[in-house]
């Protein structure tokens, strides 16, 4: 799959203007650059790179930055994105790559990759059937596969089986919230009503999260499914069309603030910085297990413990940039790196969290389509 | 109206803003050339290239990529009958049958008048009307747009012809196309359906572009190849003329251009519904209104007009919408949305509260680059128009290269092109045989609006679908279906009075010249018939909220079928069952068996090497067999000259693509089904 990172990389139509172009975003990126510096911000200049190449080649001299026991690239990486340009997957890619570049040898660039379709699964099947020689990685879309095996038995894809994971860009929980028109504020207002639900489909995280909390918080769900994309649902949940969905925080952060959406639960642990007052699973008995996007980096299965450690030290150094956290800031899109282990631990939870529920996710599922 | 103007307006006129919207247009505009690439396509090629710059050079490039394809996309449509993108489908109506009478020039010019003030009206509407606009998208839900999705769908009636049978092929078209865009994820549970047995290519259903590319692109390639005009104009000389005129002839019509802008800053304000229905309902409205119904399709310049007005008031118009709330109304708002998450901005209702200027500096850069590109494509109508003067057999392997690297640059998958060329060869036939390519993709279109608006309705409605009827802003789309369809039916009996007053040809045969084709289409509403049985079988295994619109649609379009297919055997009849044409004739053949190989070629070879032989091969045995034959050393010229210079073009721009070109040159197979 060599060929994928061109494709979209690629085939620019204009040839001479696709250099213009690259060679003004060369400019514009100066410019970029030469505006943080006055603002006091070097930390992602060049000699800090070049000390990272250095300790790369020479493996242990000044190796206390890389010391991947002197596995590095030699040549250049596909970074697949499972979703098409422009959604927060793409974004959030597209951002940590270019902050990592700068720790990658003189040479090395990652090519980024949009692998699209069936909801991220075909990106995950090319991550999945890429050679494991450590120079194609990707994101991994972890909920909605998570999903996706906890409602067939047989799914091709299976998240621990197929990936290593290399760091976790975020831990965006997901979050209960009711619509305004609902007339619904807290989570102890639900038991015992019968409440629109609003998912994408019911192969959708959205639609297990409502699945877990109909049963935990004792509610029944009136599916509304036939939502295309999250800009769909969210315009059916300010115009009154359903009482209840489930998406991350950023997704309707905004929405809160104007008043159209309520957060009822954050599906983490620890009590979200943006709904600072808006209880957590830890506040719900039944719940063992946070639901976080993580949206991990992922490598096939059978990559070696080396580059696998490689990467994680590029990306854990780079998701702690401040160019990252500049654009973090301003975006509202927030960045919680994990390294591996963490990252490995999060996603056995949700899939052991949504295998407990799967007797009953399977049958509201077939119930949606009846 | 939001402040932040004066911001905008100084940022949008610095140096690298300016030089960005210029590159972005130059880059839209070709986009806009090249068959199934649009504005859309460009921005989502190029959004990689704007991580890096500062938000405003950004967004300007980004007006400059969705403008300047507005006009540009209605050229190929004019001269070639081959619509740059969905949205232009209907302007090819009237478009191309001027074109044929030698008048490119005058629809050229019309069509650049009328992008540029249909732009502009929908910008000027849509920011004095804000907060209508707000309050409309509480209004607006999944009742009143499935009443939307089937009011477009209405106007497929118009799009079709005056006779009984264009009328029952055109609807079956639609049927067709709602079917074709069934295939796929089923939006209700998530899980795919009709997928011929794929996982892998077909799991989200036949995609836009190959589909487009095929039933407009190919096909009409495999028409030129096979028709013996030797060119688009034929004998009509002149082309390049009539600039003036066109302008004039827009202002003239002043009140089509404002009630077809109208139509379309109407639907662009409503998420989800697009530019392609406004193009077609501004079409129909103004068809059914008109005193002489049956002068459209035959090359009038009033079918340029609302159409052209039409989905540039809408484009513009879906801007606000997709800034306001955050919600992308379209794949191009949604790519918006996405520059502007790239560059730090938090999308959501408070963008426009919290950043004004966003949305001063999409209207400026839009304006600024409608405007040029409207006034550059008046100044070169002439050199556009040329086009037409060009010898079809020539176009041929040119226009299919470009078609399928577009194919191949918006989908980045193998398939796309051996399915573009697939529904190429099947949609030739399928036009051949009288049924309508543009109403069976604005059927494609709408399948999945007119679906998922209809469970969402009977879903969120507490399991009932009376919220369909009983919603009064549904009540008053259906009050609107109900009159075109009067008008249509009105428009239908008025202009076959007039056309046997008058002797006007059916626009049909001026739309398909020569074409008799009644065992061809006999054999074809088969097909379509088998298809259709095919689906309607698998959905009857289906659960009831997965299988019940296919079902609905498929039932229908069977009996239209059927219909069809009497009719076609009562006219066989009437003729004492001719038999069918025994001479096909050797090139026809030809030409398919060597599309068909070139598509293999390229899954093989990869893109470059089998475009450059297959350009050679089809030069060469046309040179070798055409009505002049050419002596071998100015034919091994002929060949040697078209090669090194396609093969100089493609090479040149897979090498600067900065992407390497591996990909290009040498061929991967084929990806998963």
């Amino acid at each position: 799959m060599r060929g994928a990172r061109r494709y979209t990389r690629g085939l620019s139509l204009v040839a001479a203007l696709a250099l213009v172009l690259a060679a003004c975003g060369g400019t514009e990126n100066e410019d970029a650059t030469g505006a943080e510096e006055e603002a006091g911000t070097d930390d992602a200049e060049d000699p800090d790179a070049d000390d990272a190449d250095e300790g790369a080649a020479d493996g242990d001299a000044e190796g206390e930055t890389v010391d991947a026991a002197g596995w590095e690239p030699d040549g250049d990486v596909e970074f697949i994105i499972p979703f098409g340009p422009g959604g927060g997957f793409d974004a959030y890619s597209r951002q940590v790559v270019e902050a990592a570049q700068q720790f990658l040898p003189d040479g090395v660039r990652i090519e980024v990759a949009n692998v699209e379709g069936a909801g991220g699964a075909v990106g995950a099947q090319t991550l999945r059937r890429a050679d494991p020689d450590g120079l194609t990685i990707g994101l991994v879309y972890d909920v909605g596969l998570a999903v996706a095996q906890t409602i067939d038995d047989a799914a091709e894809i299976q998240l621990n089986e197929d990936f290593s994971w290399i760091a976790g860009i975020t831990q965006e929980p997901y979050t209960l919230f009711a619509t305004a028109d609902s007339g619904i504020t807290s989570i102890e207002e639900l038991g015992g009503q019968e409440l629109r639900f609003g998912a994408l489909g019911a192969a959708s995280p959205m639609f297990v999260v409502g699945v877990i909390l109909g049963e935990t918080l004792g509610f029944d769900n009136q599916w509304v499914t036939a939502y295309g994309g999250a800009g769909d649902l969210l315009s059916g949940a300010t115009r009154g069309d359903i009482d209840l969905s489930a998406l991350e925080v950023s997704s309707i952060a905004q929405y809160v603030e104007a008043g159209d959406l309520v957060p009822l639960l954050v599906l983490g642990e620890e009590p979200s910085a943006v709904f600072p007052d808006v209880p957590t699973v830890q506040d719900v008995d039944g719940l063992d297990s946070p639901v976080l996007s993580m949206r991990p980096i992922g490598a096939p299965a059978g990559v070696p413990q080396e580059a696998l450690d490689y990467w994680e030290d590029i990306f854990l150094q780079a998701m702690a940039t401040e160019e990252l956290a500049a654009w973090s800031e301003e975006s509202g899109r927030t960045v919680a790196a994990s390294d591996a282990a963490e990252t490995q631990q999060r996603v056995d939870g949700a899939i052991e969290l949504m295998a407990g529920f799967g007797d009953q996710v399977r049958e509201q599922y077939e119930l949606v389509a009846e | 109206m939001p402040g932040g103007i004066l911001e905008a307006l100084s940022g949008a006129f610095e140096l690298d803003a300016v030089l960005m919207l210029l590159l972005g247009m130059l880059l839209g505009a070709v986009t806009g050339f090249i068959p199934g690439l649009s504005g859309v396509t460009g921005m989502a090629i190029f959004l990689p290239f704007t991580v890096g710059m500062d938000p405003f050079p950004a967004l300007m490039f980004f007006a400059g990529l969705g403008g300047a394809p507005r006009f540009t996309g209605a050229v190929t449509s004019i001269v070639l009958n081959i619509p740059g993108s969905p949205v232009n489908a209907a302007t090819a109506f009237d478009g191309y049958p001027m074109a044929r009478r030698g008048e490119a020039g005058r629809a050229l010019s019309i069509a650049a008048t009328s992008s540029l003030l249909g732009t502009v009206f929908g910008m000027v509407v849509l920011l004095a009307a804000m907060p209508v606009v707000f309050s409309l998208l509480d209004v607006i839900g999944p009742a009143e747009l499935f009443a939307l999705a089937v009011l477009a769908l209405t106007t497929i009636s118009f799009s079709s012809t005056n006779t009984l049978q264009g009328f029952v092929r055109g609807l079956a078209s639609g049927g067709l196309g709602l079917l074709v865009a069934f295939i796929g994820v089923a939006t209700v549970t998530g899980r795919p359906r009709f997928n011929f047995g794929s996982d892998g290519y077909l799991f989200d259903g036949i995609q836009l572009v190959p589909l487009f590319i095929g039933v407009f692109a190919v096909a009409q390639v495999m028409r030129f190849a096979i028709d013996r005009d030797p060119s688009v104009a034929g004998a009509a000389q002149g082309g390049g003329s009539g600039v003036l005129q066109g302008v004039r002839d827009t202002f003239e019509h002043w009140r089509i251009l404002l009630r077809g802008s109208t139509i379309g800053a109407a639907i662009g304000a409503m998420p989800g519904v697009g530019g392609t229905a406004a193009n077609f309902l501004s079409y129909s409205w103004t068809k059914a209104t008109s005193r002489d119904p049956a002068r459209y399709g035959t090359g009038i310049p009033e079918g340029v007009i609302a159409t052209e007005g039409a989905n540039n008031a809408e484009h513009s118009a879906s801007i606000v919408p997709t800034l306001s709330f955050g919600i992308p109304g379209s794949a191009e708002g949604a790519l918006i949305l996405g520059l502007l998450t790239l560059q730090g901005y938090i999308t959501g209702p408070l963008l426009l509260v919290n950043n004004p200027d966003v949305l001063w500096v999409l209207v400026i850069g839009t304006v600024i680059s409608v405007l040029v590109i409207s006034l550059l494509g008046l100044a070169s109508t002439g050199a556009l128009a040329k086009v037409t003067l060009l010898p079809l057999r020539y176009l041929v392997p040119g226009v299919l290269v470009f078609a399928l690297l577009g194919t191949y640059v918006a989908g980045t998958n193998v398939w796309d092109l051996v399915m573009a060329v697939g529904i190429g060869l099947v949609g030739f036939w399928f036009v051949a045989s009288g049924f309508s390519p543009a109403s069976l993709v604005i059927g494609y279109v709408l399948g999945r609006l007119t679906e998922d608006s209809f469970v969402l309705a009977y879903q969120s409605g507490g399991g009932s679908y009376a919220s369909l009827f009983t919603r009064p802003a549904a009540l008053v789309i259906w009050v609107a279906v109900i009159a075109l369809a009067v008008l249509a039916a009105r428009s239908a009996a008025r202009g076959r009075r007039q056309r046997r007053m008058r002797s006007i040809p059916d626009s049909d045969a001026v739309r398909e010249p020569g074409a008799d084709p009644s065992w061809a289409a006999l054999a074809f509403t088969l097909v379509a018939l088998a298809f259709t049985l095919h689906l309607l079988v698998q959905a009857g295994d289906l659960p009831t909220r997965v299988g019940l619109v296919p079902r609905a649609i498929g039932w229908p379009t069977a009996l239209l079928l059927v219909v069809s297919l009497g009719l076609e055997l009562s006219r066989l009849r009437s003729r004492g069952w001719q038999r069918p044409v025994t001479s096909i004739g050797a090139w026809p053949v030809f030409v398919v068996l060597w599309t068909a190989a070139y598509v293999v070629a390229i899954v093989f070879l990869g893109f470059t090497l089998a475009s450059v032989t297959a350009a050679g091969i089809y030069v060469a045995v046309e040179a070798a067999t055409g009505d002049q034959r050419v002596a071998t050393r100015r034919l091994l010229l002929r060949v040697v000259t078209t090669a090194v210079a396609l093969a100089v073009t493609l090479v040149v721009l897979d090498l600067v693509s900065l992407g390497g070109f591996e990909g290009l040159l040498f061929g991967g197979g084929l990806p998963p089904w």
